[in-house]
């Protein structure tokens, strides 16, 4: 399954509900994201940040925009590469974690050189957190992985949700409220 | 919790999420009316309101893309070191702690790039780390070695340094206002003297100060900036800028030249924030994109007002506050003009005493308004302009008046640096927008009103007369330097480089001599360009002369600087230009302007090798591709000289590319399209030479649409035109060229308008009125294409005595006008023509041994007469004697080797209709 058109037919049956066509589908937008992830390192140049919804954007260029351009699925799309941003950051997180129990890996700090400014968090706690959210208020649960994992802004979200800027925006900062207590706990 | 309930405290928390801290306790006590479960429940929420960010921290995201092999690492030996510990990672590299193998205990930094190692880089690195290792300096961390592995990852060994970062060291010691300076003095120091060891930071910022376990701040990372940067071609460079955006300098943001300066703002931006505890432009959760909109845009708040702390912002307010934003200031010429300087006037505020920074005047923001809101500027502008240069000069008359001795003089000082912030750095902003004429001309007025009024009290001061001179320059460049965007008003620019030459007769006393030649010989060149604009080719040719001998005798140094050396080259090329034009014996010298012109080019290559990402001097290169072009059309070797433009149309493509603004640059490559157009022509490629024809036109009305009174490019559109349809009519396609035809004699009749006496201009609209001619000829008009060609002839032979190029023009027209009239039968007037053009070319050939690219019309003139005379049964010998004419030309064509195909079947044409040797 490589050809554009295969993609978006993989993505029109994946919407439609068809779960084996979504796993069909997985592989390929997720090699897609971590290639491109790896190009846009090559190319970037030193303090430059890498973006997520730059990624996003760009795997959606790739794949679908080229061969159908208002392909009606779009919002479907970034749902998908969404999820599938946190998956490939949270797999990360845990393979981190499994090497710092094995082989006494310092945590992981910035403190030579290349400290980049943001604060730290634990993706795996933030992880898990969502899941709980997820049982709560599934929407909220979807915003925060549209929003973090993705970097999407208010505007698209509510495009890919259907629902108004404002209702994103509360359901953020509700949703931001619950997992910082949890985080915190 | 279940849903129910989180859906509770949702409907309890969402009105809150809004209001102010202080408030929304109490609005959420009263909201729960009592239920302290609840209450307590919600506090717990919105005490954590901050934990999770609002967007992915951008390290994470780096990390676990750059994590390719990240772990692998750990273990391996690089170099001399085995790595042991991850210490951290970023976009461009993945530090490690790393222990020495061999010969002695040693723990150092390594630090692999994340960088593709092309053969350039590792060059470089081998080239630098000598360099950079020779910094020792007490607050430098220093860099031991460079390398790169055997797969070719590079990498950098650097003291270990166990520590803290400098805004980590800021939050835990909240150090006191004196010791965060004295701190910060010891970066200062660090940067001065690599500095003075030539070396430019070009990265410096909070995260590269690490302050050690004995509290002494160490800087990180010199040179590696510069290391990395020069990896990529100036392409890439300008697509993606190496640069941490919160601490670039908007001269890094502008791709320009990397220089100490930029090292001050840095700094000063650090100092800002060690001091107010705040980024001046950094909003809170403001991403990257706001941060670049708060520096093009927003002047820096004053540290104090930045300051939650009272007490801190009561000390700052005054000498830190000016301190801070001189060392910030947009452009680099106003910041400190060393690092040295900065930290000079710091101590001067620890020990109390006066410091050098000033706060901003009224008259220099308002200046600095102009200059950042361009585009408003143009309409709002104007206005406050014209009320500033009223005000000032008002303004300095009655204080002049008034004040004298020291007082007086620091004022003329000032009013002069206004006079400059106005007339220089402004008008750069502006004129390469399209649509800035008018403000322009507004310019040019108010400015010529304040020199003159900065001349009646210039005394004996002899660097204000030289200054009031510069600015004479440039709005005579303005008002019509023919080689930059100009207004068209040539007799204006005349008349200011005069005054810039009182101005500067004035300055004999003037102690710094450099600065004096310089604008001597820029002026001179100046006077050049008019001279040769307006065909006085003698005074054009000793004035350039002069300028360039000026030039010579500045020093070295002064001429390396890139402003100079653009100035220099530019002369060097436009006195080459005069000497390869043609048409003119007396001054035509090809070795000599080949000479000239290669000169230029080497001293080009030599210091973009130097900086190669100085915009100007790419600009100045561009020049002389585009002239190697040239050489090489004038030389018949097209498929060179067609080397030599795509050369050319690559560089200035680039160049427009990179600042769409620019509009002067957009002409340019109209230009080399143009010069394509003939050369593919030229190579017997007419469909590509229509295709380029067409595309050059295309591109100058779209310039000319959006900048409909910009002289310059109405010039490039006549020219476009002109070409176009000479490529459509040859190609067959004459209906196609006729509204191009149109367009190309409106056009030269709305420039003719602006400078009725100009003899290119009038010249121009008779080559257009030839084109029309060619076209009405090709569609079968006769009459319609005589009626063209006498409209041309008319306006060159009123030209004619000016130069020769005019008088072989009018000639061609009658060449033309003969070839039409035989077509149509009137063969007595055709005789008459081509008699009159075939005598006339041989005079002027005679008198002008240069005008030889004419022999070939000569030729045609001769086979039409041939024709022309053939047409009578008693008038043989006479159409022998001119088809033989015609035919010995082309045969000493054939003999020097320049006999083109086309020429070539002309000949033998013009041989076939001689009549056999034996009726002869």
């Amino acid at each position: 399954m490589h050809s554009v058109e295969d993609i978006t037919q993989q993505l029109g049956a994946a919407r439609a509900g068809d779960a084996t066509a979504l796993d069909a589908l997985f592989p390929v937008v997720y090699e897609e994201l971590k290639r491109l992830a790896r190009a846009a390192l090559q190319r970037e140049r030193p303090g430059h940040t890498l973006q997520p919804t730059a990624l996003v954007h760009e795997a959606y260029l790739r794949l679908v925009a080229q061969a159908v351009p208002d392909w009606p699925g779009r919002a479907y799309f970034f749902s998908l590469a969404a999820s599938m941003m946190r998956r490939i950051l949270v797999n990360h997180a845990r393979d981190r974690a499994a090497q710092k129990r094995g082989g006494g890996l310092a945590p992981l700090t910035l403190s030579q050189a290349e400290a980049v400014a943001g604060q730290d968090i634990d993706l795996l706690a933030l992880h898990e957190a969502l899941e709980v959210l997820a049982g709560l208020d599934e929407r909220q649960a979807q915003v925060v992985e549209l929003k973090f994992f993705a970097g999407l802004e208010i505007d698209d979200i509510a495009a890919v949700l259907g629902i108004s800027p404002a209702t994103v925006r509360r359901d953020w900062s509700l949703a931001r409220l619950w997992l910082g207590r949890e985080l915190a706990a | 919790m279940n849903a129910a309930r989180w859906r509770q405290l949702q409907v309890l928390l969402a009105p809150l999420l809004d209001l102010p801290a202080a408030q929304q306790d109490s609005a959420l006590v009263q909201a729960c009316a009592g239920d302290l479960a609840l209450l307590a429940e919600a506090r717990a929420l919105l005490a954590h309101r901050d934990a999770v960010p609002e967007h992915l921290p951008a390290a994470l995201l780096m990390q676990t893309i750059a994590d390719g092999g990240g772990e692998a690492w750990i273990g391996r030996q690089v170099g001399a070191f085995v790595l042991e510990q991850r210490l951290g990672s970023g976009g461009s590299s993945t530090v490690y702690k790393a222990r020495r193998i061999n010969d002695f205990e040693q723990v150092v930094a390594l630090k692999l790039l994340h960088a593709r190692a092309d053969a350039s880089l590792v060059r470089r690195f081998e080239r630098e780390r000598g360099i950079l290792a020779g910094l020792h300096h007490a607050h430098i961390a220093h860099l031991f070695d460079a390398g790169s592995c055997d797969d070719g990852t590079p990498y950098l060994v650097l003291e270990y340094i166990d520590g803290r970062t400098w805004d980590a060291w800021l939050a835990e010691e909240q150090p006191d206002l004196r010791r965060c300076v004295e701190q910060f003095l010891c970066i200062g120091d660090a940067v001065d003297y690599a500095h003075r060891h030539l070396l430019v930071h070009r990265d410096l910022k909070p995260a590269n100060i690490l302050v050690d376990r004995d509290g002494v701040p160490r800087l990180l990372d010199f040179g590696i900036a510069t290391l990395l940067a020069g990896s990529d071609s100036t392409v890439t460079r300008e697509g993606g800028r190496a640069l941490t955006p919160a601490y670039a300098a908007p001269e890094q943001w502008r791709g320009e030249a990397v220089t100490t300066a930029t090292d001050v703002y840095a700094l000063g931006l650090v100092l800002y924030e060690t001091l107010s505890g705040s980024h001046p432009f950094r909003q809170a959760g403001s991403a990257g994109r706001e941060l670049l909109r708060g520096l093009d845009d927003s002047e820096a708040v004053r540290p104090s007002l930045r300051c939650s702390d009272r007490r801190r912002a009561a000390e700052l307010k005054g000498d830190l506050d000016n301190i801070v934003l001189q060392a910030i200031e947009h452009e680099p010429a106003r910041r400190y003009p060393s690092v040295r300087a900065l930290a000079d006037d710091l101590r001067a505020w620890l020990d109390g005493r006066p410091v050098a920074a000033q706060a901003h005047r009224w008259s220099y923001r308002a200046g600095k308004f102009i200059a950042r809101h361009r585009a408003a500027a143009m309409a709002a502008g104007i206005a406050l302009l014209a009320l500033l240069l009223a005000g000032g000069v008002a303004l300095r008359q009655t204080h002049l008046a008034l004040e004298q001795g020291d007082r007086a003089q620091r004022r003329a000082a000032e009013v002069r640096r206004f006079a400059t912030t106005v007339l220089f750095d402004y008008h750069e902003g502006i004129q390469k927008l399209a649509g800035s004429l008018p403000m322009q001309q507004r310019l040019v007025r108010d400015g010529l009103a304040y020199l003159q009024g900065l001349q009646a009290d210039a005394g004996e001061d002899a660097s204000l007369w030289r200054d009031i001179a510069t600015g004479y320059i440039k709005v005579g460049d303005v008002q019509g330097n023919p080689y930059l965007a100009n207004l068209g008003d040539f007799a204006g620019a005349a008349r200011s480089y005069e005054a810039a030459a009182h101005s500067l007769a004035r300055t004999t006393a003037d102690p710094d001599i450099t600065a004096l030649h310089f604008e001597q010989a820029r002026l001179l060149a100046r006077q050049a360009h008019l001279a040769h604009q307006d065909t006085q080719l003698e005074l054009a040719r000793s004035r350039y002369a002069q300028a360039v001998a000026l030039f010579q005798q500045l020093p070295g140094e002064f001429l390396a600087r890139p402003d100079a050396l653009v100035e220099y080259t530019d002369a060097l090329d436009f006195y080459g230009d005069l000497l390869s034009r043609e048409g003119q014996s007396s001054l035509l010298d090809a070795p000599g302007a080949r000479r000239l012109h290669q000169l230029s080019a080497q001293l080009r290559t030599d210091a973009l090798a130097r900086e190669p990402d100085n915009p100007r001097l790419r600009y100045a290169l561009y020049g002389s591709l585009l002239r190697e072009g040239e050489y090489w059309a004038g030389q018949n070797d097209m498929a060179r000289a067609e080397q030599g433009f795509v050369q050319a149309l690559a560089a200035i493509e680039q160049l427009a590319a990179a600042d769409r603004d620019d509009a002067f640059r957009q002409r340019e490559v109209g230009v080399v399209l143009t010069r394509l157009v003939q050369v593919r022509d030229a190579l017997g490629r007419l469909d590509e030479s229509v295709d380029t024809a067409l595309k050059a036109l295309t591109l100058m009305e779209g310039m000319l649409a959006r900048d409909p009174a910009n002289d310059a490019i109405r010039q490039g559109v006549t020219s476009t035109t002109g070409w176009a349809a000479r490529q459509l009519i040859k190609a067959g396609r004459h209906g196609e060229a006729l509204p191009i035809i149109q367009r190309q004699i409106a056009v030269n009749e709305q420039r003719l308008r602006a400078a009725p006496d100009n003899p290119d201009i009038r010249f121009g609209l008779s080559l257009a009125y030839r084109r029309l001619g060619e076209q009405r000829h090709a569609a079968g008009d006769h009459a319609g294409a005589l009626a063209a060609h006498r409209q041309a002839l008319a306006i060159q032979q009123e030209l004619a005595a000016l130069a020769p190029e005019y008088a072989l023009g009018a000639n061609l027209s009658l060449l033309h006008i003969g070839r039409i009239e035989l077509a149509s039968g009137r063969v007595a007037a055709a005789r008459e023509n081509l008699a009159a053009a075939a005598q006339e070319f041989e005079r002027l050939i005679a008198l002008h041994a240069d005008a030889v690219t004419y022999r070939e019309e000569l030729a045609d003139a001769y086979a039409a007469l041939g024709d022309a005379w053939r047409a009578a049964p008693t008038e043989h010998a006479r159409s022998a004697a001119a088809y033989r004419a015609a035919v010995a030309i082309w045969d000493a064509f054939e003999r020097d080797g320049s006999l083109s195909p086309r020429s070539a079947e002309k000949r033998a044409a013009a041989a076939a209709r001689l009549p056999p040797p034996a009726r002869q």
